[in-house]
């Protein structure tokens, strides 16, 4: 068999990192995708039970895109269901484990992937999906780079959504040159999705820059008590490091930030129940036999959902409803203009801002289990400053001494992908 | 692997579904009028009272609104680049117009600018930035369960059209995505989503109408002004109207009436309604009603439900789109003379009145008859003719005057052969006749018909006949009854199977027996 192949059941076996394996993979580029970016032929199932046997009939552009420079998709890994996690344990389909400790999470929702990209020793390439922070909380749970691109470079044309404003596609990958090699072939603007634009460039001529004089912005807000003091420290010394290479460190302090998680919240579950509606059992997914009317099939159907999708659609139903719409879905949207109007000003005078990724360590599965939604929401509290206000972001594990890895997140203004990339390359070096 | 889904083939996979009668949804019990349930909304509307016993002189004023939905004539549909036309079931569609997971709208521009045509024309105000809307309710017949509207910033807002006696205000003119169809097959349900994705245009008025002939005249002229913009796909689809009516109480909906008939039985048999319950001292509710063609009656459908109930957000999927002035001035330049405009000119350039203006210019392609024959032919026979026999046997046969392959020449032919009185005017109605339904050369159609005019010589002979063994009438007729004159000339256009000429024949007949 295939040594890629045999690496991947392997790997699986141990660590769930794969929904699907593609039993037909024999040549080409090997790449593992997140198991809601729709390929032709091949199972996408958003890790959900209702899309459990969905059989996509078209690939997703980016799909398209790298099969065209021969890649070949090695498998669809695990996630949270439809993205409704941080931590990549909301799933009926498999919950990967830390390649750093398999008592661990891998963070989510694109765990699979990232855990994958760590782990194997022939894939180097994997593309995960963000809404609030799922590619970025990964990345840095399992150690390894995760580039979020600025919302409009790269095509959502065959992602299953989660909340549309927010979704984007990006690399995970083992280094900053890898990302910025899938980055260059994936982005750029694509008639099926009206809201992609056409910025996109060569990522990888960034590579091997000098960073001497770039204007980095630490956000105040974001070394609060409420991060675990490793990360802290460990992001601390990264700095210092930034510092020496000829980077201009500079504090900076953005209120606006501390809102953005209820922003977020109410906007992307708003969109997310109006997405999950489809879900009714009759063109594509879950189906069983009609037997009663319509509306006690749609019923019969959606009762498959998890108490997580149930509870997100119903939240989400409640903020755009009647009597409550002003009150919350309008008003997080003029939060969201707001962050979206500061951030640009801000990076009049920035190239970049740092914080950390994540404000824990990965944490163990039984933690977790403790965890209220509210908690857990909360935990996303970094990520979601980028995610909210449409910003490129990379997730680069820091060299630590801790066990567990350690991941400090780098913002640049839109489509300013090359500042992520040209300091992200340097440090790693 | 389990699959239930056979991703290559489905569109054909469905196809065969339908052949084979295993459709792709069928649910027992679908949400359907029973007999039973008619008779319990009969009761409900009436309590078995009779319309015989209505004192319509305390009927209240009614206030009628209409929401119009116009599915419009582009190559693809909205966001996809489906046909947007029938064909067999569930062939026209793909992962876009079916909601699949992953699939995005795209918007068809064409259909925007169509949209926007249409607004100028209606004389309204355009957004300056458009947005849509995704408006969720859960009909089987909606594949995403959202419809893609518009909501806040619609097309445009405040138009409005001139009716036969008062300009009607238009609130909103929106753009918005077709739901598939159901069809009710014994105990099941069987959807189309062909339908999915055609664009329509909803027109929504004020509530200004006051009667069922207001409304008709306004979707007359509505459907004359989607006629000369060429924008409305009559042959697959039907306009679909919602008629908003209120009288004393709330505001009472009825979805989806098409066909002008429709329209004014349901507003007729509404009013009637209404200002039953009120008169029997019952409260009006707000709710939504459909129109049972079979019965004609308005029966209620849903429970009520206010419109935000929709949770209306934003689309974002679609950008914002904002219109550069150029854009719009380029659609404006487009726009072909209109209706009302045509009208004025008429009554100025062929001395018209109003009534005869409007007659001809309602179907462009009149018009355009009318312009090219003015100087050919006599041009005041030509007015009375289009407006009496063309119209007539338009009407008769369901036609447009552009359904029909007939060629400007060929009436010109037919108008001139009658003001030569070569042929009478009725058998040029049956020209017109076979001409509207098969097409063909005139002479043809005359030898098939075998209708040329009767020759005087045998018209006399007949006469000479005809007087010698109705001795009796010729007699009466003398001693002053008119009548048996009248007898006399049907007897003879009879024996010519009416291609002689009434008017000459009485001539004749006269002049022979002074």
């Amino acid at each position: 068999m295939n040594k890629i192949l045999k690496e991947a059941k392997k790997i699986n076996r141990e660590y769930n990192t794969f929904i699907t394996i593609n039993e037909s993979f024999s040549e080409g580029i090997p790449i593992v995708v997140k198991d809601n970016i729709c390929t032709l032929d091949l199972k996408t199932t958003a890790g959900s039970k209702i899309l459990e046997n969905y059989v996509p009939i078209f690939d997703a552009t980016v799909i398209k895109k790298l099969k065209e420079k021969n890649f070949s998709v090695l498998g669809k890994t695990t996630q949270d269901a439809f993205g409704f996690g941080t931590f990549s344990t909301n799933t009926e389909l498999g919950i990967p484990k830390n390649p750093f400790d398999k008592n661990r999470s891998c963070g989510g929702s694109s765990g699979g992937t990232a855990a994958y990209i760590k782990l194997s020793e022939n894939v180097k390439y994997g593309l995960g999906q963000s809404t609030g922070g799922s590619i970025n909380c990964p990345a840095a749970f399992c150690g390894v780079v995760g580039l979020t691109p600025t919302y409009g470079l790269v095509s959502r044309y065959g992602l299953i959504d989660y909340a549309n404003s927010f979704d984007r596609i990006g690399p995970i990958t083992k280094t900053v040159k890898d990302a910025a090699e899938l980055l260059t072939i994936i982005s750029g603007i694509d008639t099926k999705d009206p809201t992609t634009q056409n910025k996109n460039e060569d990522y990888t001529k960034y590579l091997n820059e000098e960073i001497k004089g770039i204007k980095i912005g630490i956000i105040k807000e974001c070394f609060s008590e409420k991060i675990d003091e490793n990360i802290k420290s460990g992001i601390k010394e990264t700095i210092i490091v930034l510092e020496k290479k000829g980077c201009e460190i500079q504090e900076i302090s953005i209120p606006i930030t501390q809102h953005l998680v209820s922003a977020y919240y109410i906007i992307a579950l708003a969109e997310a129940s109006t997405n999950l509606a489809k879900y009714s059992g009759m063109i594509y997914g879950l189906e069983e036999k009609p037997e009663e009317n319509y509306n006690e099939y749609f019923e019969k159907i959606r009762k498959n959902f998890s108490l997580e999708e149930k509870r997100r659609i119903l939240l989400g139903t409640f903020v755009r409803m009647a009597g409550y719409k002003k009150a919350y879905y309008n008003k997080a949207i003029q939060i969201r203009n707001l962050a979206v109007k500061q951030f640009q000003e801000i990076f009049k005078k920035f190239d970049l801002l740092i914080t950390p990724t994540m404000p824990i360590l990965p944490p163990k599965f039984e933690e977790i289990e403790k965890l209220s939604p509210l908690q857990t929401y909360a935990m996303d509290f970094l990520t979601i400053i980028p995610s909210v206000t449409g910003l490129p972001s990379m997730s680069l594990p820091v060299k630590t001494k801790t066990k567990l890895p350690i991941g400090m997140q780098l913002i640049a203004n839109h489509f300013h992908e090359k500042n992520l990339v040209k300091v992200g390359d340097a440090y790693e070096k | 692997m389990k699959n239930k889904e056979n991703p290559k083939k489905l569109s054909v996979f469905w196809a065969q579904k339908f052949r084979t009668r295993r459709e792709i949804s069928v649910f027992a019990k679908p949400c359907k009028i029973s007999k039973r349930s008619l008779k319990g909304a009969k009761s409900r509307c009436f309590g078995g009272c009779e319309f015989r016993n209505l004192n319509y002189s305390n009927f209240s004023k009614v206030k009628i609104g209409l929401e119009v939905h116009v599915p419009l004539n582009t190559k693809s549909k909205l966001f996809c680049s489906c046909q947007a036309v029938p064909e067999k079931p569930n062939t026209n569609v793909c992962e876009i117009c079916l909601g699949m997971p992953g699939s995005k709208p795209c918007l068809n521009k064409k259909a925007l600018e169509i949209a926007i045509g249409l607004a100028i024309a209606l004389k309204s105000n355009l957004s300056k930035t458009i947005l849509f809307v995704r408006k969720t309710y859960f009909y089987p017949d909606l594949p995403k369960k959202y419809q893609i509207t518009q909501y806040e910033n619609p097309v445009a807002v405040n138009g409005k059209l001139k009716i036969l006696n008062k300009i009607i205000p238009l609130t909103r003119i929106q753009l918005e995505e077709d739901p598939g169809s159901i069809y009710h097959k014994e105990d099941r349900a069987l959807i189309d989503f062909n339908r999915s994705g055609v664009p329509l245009i909803e027109i929504v008025t004020e509530p200004k109408f006051e009667n069922a002939k207001e409304v008709l005249d306004f979707l007359q002229r509505l459907s004359s002004i989607l006629d000369y913009l060429e924008i409305y796909n009559s042959k697959d689809f039907s306009i679909r109207t919602d008629i908003n009516i209120s009288t004393i109480g709330e505001k009472v909906e009825i979805k989806n009436v098409s066909g002008s008939k429709n329209i004014e039985k349901a507003i007729n048999f509404e009013t009637i309604r209404q200002n039953l319950l009120s008169q029997r001292g019952e409260k009006i509710e707000q709710r939504t009603m459909h129109f049972d063609k079979e019965t004609e009656k308005t029966f209620p459908s849903r429970t009520k439900e206010s419109e935000e109930d929709y949770g209306y957000i934003l689309e974002p999927d679609l950008p914002i789109i904002e219109l550069s002035k150029e854009e719009i001035l380029r659609i404006k330049k487009s726009i072909p003379e209109l209706p009302l405009e045509k009208i004025e000119r008429f009554e100025k350039q062929y001395d018209l009145n109003s009534d005869e203006a409007y007659v001809i210019t309602i179907e462009k392609e009149i018009a355009d008859l009318y312009e090219s024959l003015y100087d050919k032919v006599n041009s005041s026979f030509l007015k009375n003719w289009i407006s009496v026999s063309l119209k007539k046997v338009l009407n008769y046969n369901n036609k447009k005057f552009s359904e029909t392959k007939i060629e400007v020449s060929q009436i010109e032919k037919l108008i001139k052969k009658v003001t030569s009185k070569e042929l009478t005017p009725r058998s040029a109605e049956f020209v017109l006749r076979e001409l509207v339904n098969t097409p063909s050369e005139i002479s043809i159609i005359l030898e098939k018909l075998n209708i040329s005019k009767t020759s005087n010589e045998e018209l006399n002979s007949l006469i000479e006949k005809t007087i010698r063994e109705n001795r009796k009438a010729v007699e009466d007729y003398k001693n002053g009854k008119e009548k048996s004159l009248h007898f006399l000339i049907g007897q003879i256009v009879k024996a010519t199977n009416g291609k002689a000429d009434a008017k000459i024949v009485k001539e004749l007949i006269i002049e022979r027996i002074k």
